[in-house]
């Protein structure tokens, strides 16, 4: 065997330079950061993101009001229905249209089991980055049994495009409630055993405790949102602030943390996905027999029946589809709750047959700016779990 | 001077006949199908009704005349329920065509439809649609399909009053009613595609672009057509390096709203028989050593060579050729080629099938042998522009084409020229006027750029002789040439016109 003298093997003391990315397995997403070491410390980091730039924005001004909604699945597309939802409520919002009771309760329903299994895979994701693998199974095996049951409604596994413009695509399948309530035991099962593992694990509090700790002060400066911005303390909730579907009705809190840690991350997403358990359990007693889809005779495409064999709705279906629809002109800015905090879509339509601009504000472009404020003068290998902990999603954040 | 009120606002109705003629002209939008503003006024499509005070029914836009201090409503809701009450009554048997028709994405009964009905059927089942004639022959270029049609009767007026002849006619009544060819007549005449132009459905289609294309899939430039001395406006309508029609596009002073089936068909030009690359002796070459070859062949031409211009081709490219021959050759005679003559009419059509004689004649700055002539002259080198013709026999040819001819079957070297879709310039017609274009097919990015003008070819090639010579700017020698072909204004108005 080689010998080597003892000297050899200390890390240097000067400034190391280390590329982090942007195509590493560790960093989930394609994300660059480049971080300048002594020994473990990193001293200074550059955070680079946009590697997953798709043209997002633009590609929707050369498309139909509904050609979008299958791309909105690819932004946050760990929760894909809550982009969805978001996009056709601000389209809604321009036309001065209100969908159908069913329709809100459903898409509330379905908005919280996608903020479910987005929470689920976050977390999971993070403790894996810690080491924890058994976690990660149990987390993402569970958030399968959410997949299987949104594939049944939607017909698709991860890129629903279900949500339409004044409604739903078709109406939940038979048997929907009791399938959604049978999986509230196995969810909050798969949660207690991972908490069980975790929560008081001594390896796991030395390594998110006080690691990429952000200040409620620093938060709001970075316009953080949803649970990054509640581990700090500061209980803003689109849904409570500024209510939309049914959430006005529907009795739930806002959990917050108190150090804006790594750890209060992680409880902040179980204590939100516990709430999210119990906004689905009231809206599923909210839940009628009824349409859910308006008419839309510019906008909704006509039951498949009618363009098959009427005139009419061949028509119909074929202007809505090669013209894609009437909306008045003007703009609105619609922002909702996802997983990621308040995703907002600023929307301008000059009349024509799909948006004259579609901006999109990505609650984890905001999360991500204080990237490199979090993992300054921390650990090399804190990085990874702080940056988990970000849930930094490309697709949204680079879109 | 009258004054009429439409939906409670003052609009002088400056000479105009009819409602609907104020609403046109003052943007005010009053659906229609059976109206043509070139026709007459058939009113029986009853689409463009209107409320006006006073009458106990709705009126017609289109027939009924204005007169002073009349009231008019185009989108009261009786005016409104009407609409879709027509429309649902123009589809009841209209079938369901959509997914198949060369008309969707360009149909006026799709278009109104969405705007003014958006109903749905009451029909029990579409069986019970009444069943027609799907593909009537009427003519060379037209198939008739009876079920689409809505009886504006656009097509019986035009064959009738445009082309005066009355070729069309419709038999039967209510639902049974249908277009048919008039008793011992064929709809075969040179404007037959007109009536397809006309429809404002997909029941007249033309044989030639019948399940050719979808609409929408076509880029549509505004151009001219390049089959004979009219000059007339159009639209060129092609996709992926295909023209797949042309469509008249209005010009009062030419036209009008017009164009002959040859015109029509005229893609052919740019889709048939086309040099698609540079070849010498008769081997393919790409572009660059073509140009090499075309400077090597030219060794020694000058004063013994004679160059061919081309009445087929823009004044820009025959300016570009005369010059190359004169100053860099020293040609000591210009021949010129052009289309054989054909047949004429008194609506349209022009005997000269050559879209720019005027142009070219006047490019040459002197006087042009015609290119039968050519055969016996007595030249070591021949220079031409496009296919047409015969070079004297042992003469060394140099060719630029767009398209394949006697001329390029003989040439040395062959080098392709844009075509009539693809290049910008200007043609001078019968009448001296001026038709400025653009390219209607640009190239495509991934491709290798396409000669988008003669005159670029011709200066890679002196550059490749070594030649200081390059054409330059032709848009003062074409200005030039406008102005000693100009037509007194009051000549250059509709005197002519479409109408016979």
């Amino acid at each position: 065997m080689e010998k080597y003298e003892e000297k050899e093997l200390y890390l240097s003391a000067e400034p190391m330079k280390v590329n982090l990315g942007p195509s590493h397995p560790a960093m989930h997403g394609t994300v660059r950061i480049v971080v300048g070491l002594e020994g473990e410390v990193i001293k200074h980091s550059d955070v680079q993101v946009g590697f997953l730039h798709r043209g997002f924005e633009k590609e929707c001004e050369a498309s139909t009001w509904n050609q979008v909604i299958p791309y909105t699945d690819r932004l946050n597309y760990a929760s894909p229905l809550l982009n969805e939802i978001g996009y056709v409520l601000a389209v809604e919002k321009l036309l001065g249209v209100d969908v159908t009771r069913r329709a809100k309760v459903l898409r509330v329903i379905l908005g919280e089991l996608s903020r479910i299994m987005d929470h689920l895979v976050c977390n999971a994701a993070m403790c894996m980055e810690l080491g924890a693998f058994t976690p990660f199974l149990y987390l993402v095996k569970t958030r399968d049994y959410i997949y299987l049951l949104l594939e049944k409604i939607t017909g698709q596994r991860v890129m629903h495009s279900y949500m339409r413009i004044g409604g739903l695509k078709y109406d939940v399948t038979e048997g929907f409630e009791e399938e959604v309530r049978a999986l509230f035991p196995k969810v909050m099962q798969c949660v207690v055993d991972v908490e069980a593992l975790l929560v008081k694990n001594r390896i796991f509090i030395d390594r998110t405790v006080n690691v990429g700790c952000v200040t409620a002060e620093q938060a709001l400066g970075h316009g953080w949102t949803g649970p990054c911005l509640r581990s700090t303390g500061v209980d803003y909730d689109v849904r409570k602030a500024e209510p939309y579907l049914v959430y006005g009705d529907l009795s739930f809190d806002v959990p917050v943390g108190t150090n804006g840690d790594n750890y209060d991350r992680f409880q902040c997403r179980f204590a939100e996905l516990r709430q999210s358990i119990r906004i689905v359990e009231q809206a599923l007693a909210m839940l009628e027999p009824g349409p859910v889809m308006l008419d839309l005779p510019d906008m909704g495409l006509p039951p498949k029946d009618e363009v098959y064999t009427s005139i009419e709705g061949t028509i119909r279906h074929f202007m809505i589809v090669m013209k894609g629809g009437v909306v008045p002109a003007g703009e609105v800015y619609m922002a909702t709750e996802t997983a990621n905090g308040e995703l907002g879509y600023y929307i301008v339509s000059t009349g024509g047959g799909g948006p004259h601009k579609c901006r999109v504000r990505p609650p984890c472009f905001a999360n991500m700016s204080a990237m490199s404020q979090m993992i300054d003068g921390g650990f090399l290998a804190d990085v990874i779990p702080t940056f988990g902990s970000i849930n930094m999603i490309g697709g949204e954040c680079d879109r | 001077m009258a004054k009429i009120k439409i939906n409670g606002k003052d609009y002088e109705t400056d000479g105009a006949r009819t409602i609907l003629d104020v609403t046109r002209k003052n943007g005010i939008e009053v659906p229609t199908f059976c109206y043509n503003p070139e026709l007459s006024i058939a009113a029986n499509c009853r689409m463009c009704l209107v409320e006006v005070k006073g009458a106990p029914k709705l009126m017609p836009a289109c027939q009924t005349d204005v007169r002073d201090g009349m009231e008019v409503l185009t989108a009261s809701p009786k005016v409104k329920e009407w609409q879709a009450q027509n429309l649902e009554f123009i589809l009841l048997h209209h079938p369901v065509d959509c997914p198949i028709c060369d008309q969707a994405g360009e149909c006026q009964l799709q278009e109104h439809y969405q705007k003014y009905d958006r109903g749905k059927t009451r029909l029990w089942s579409h069986e019970d649609k009444l069943p027609k004639s799907k593909r009537k022959v009427l003519g060379p270029h037209v198939i008739h399909d009876a079920e689409r049609c809505i009886l504006c009767t656009q097509c019986v007026r035009f064959c009738h009053e445009i082309w005066g002849e009355h070729l069309l006619d419709s038999q039967y009544r209510g639902d049974h009613r249908e277009i048919i060819v008039a008793h011992g007549q064929a709809l075969d005449f040179p404007y037959s595609l007109m009536v397809v132009d006309v429809c404002p459905v997909g029941a007249m289609t033309s044989r030639d672009f019948r399940f050719a294309k979808r609409v929408w899939m076509l880029h549509k430039a505004e151009g001219f057509c390049a089959g004979c001395a009219t000059g007339c406006a159009a639209y060129i309508d092609s996709d992926e390096d295909h023209v797949y029609r042309l469509r008249p596009r209005r010009d009062d002073a030419v036209n009008r709203v017009w164009l002959c089936d040859d015109g029509v068909l005229s893609g052919r030009l740019h889709n048939e028989d086309r040099v698609t690359g540079a070849t010498a002796a008769g081997k393919a070459l790409d572009e660059r050593a073509a140009l090499r070859e075309a400077a090597r062949l030219l060794e020694g031409a000058r004063g013994q060579s004679v160059a061919v211009l081309s009445a087929e081709y823009t004044t820009e490219d025959n300016l570009a050729m005369a010059r190359f021959a004169t100053e860099v050759l020293g040609a000591t005679d210009l021949y010129l080629a052009a289309r054989p003559d054909g047949e004429a009419d008194r609506l349209l059509r022009s005997a000269d099938k050559n879209p720019n004689r005027a142009g070219a004649t006047a490019a040459a700055g002197k006087a042009v042998k015609p290119v039968s002539e050519l055969a016996g002259a007595e030249a070591g080198f021949v220079v031409a522009l496009g296919g047409i013709g015969t070079p004297p026999a042992g003469a060394k040819v140099l060719v630029l084409s767009a398209r394949k001819g006697d001329m390029t079957a003989a040439a040395d070297v062959l080098l392709p020229a844009p075509t009539f879709a693809q290049c910008a310039g200007t043609y001078f017609n019968a009448k001296g006027m001026a038709r400025s274009f653009g390219p209607a097919i640009a190239p495509k990015i991934h491709e290798k750029p396409l000669p988008t003008s003669v005159a670029g070819v011709l200066d890679g090639i002196c550059a490749a002789m070594g030649v200081a010579h390059r054409t330059g700017d032709l848009a003062p020698a074409v200005a030039k040439i406008a102005a000693s072909l100009a037509v007194p204004a009051d000549d250059a108005s509709t005197k002519e016109g479409a109408k016979p």
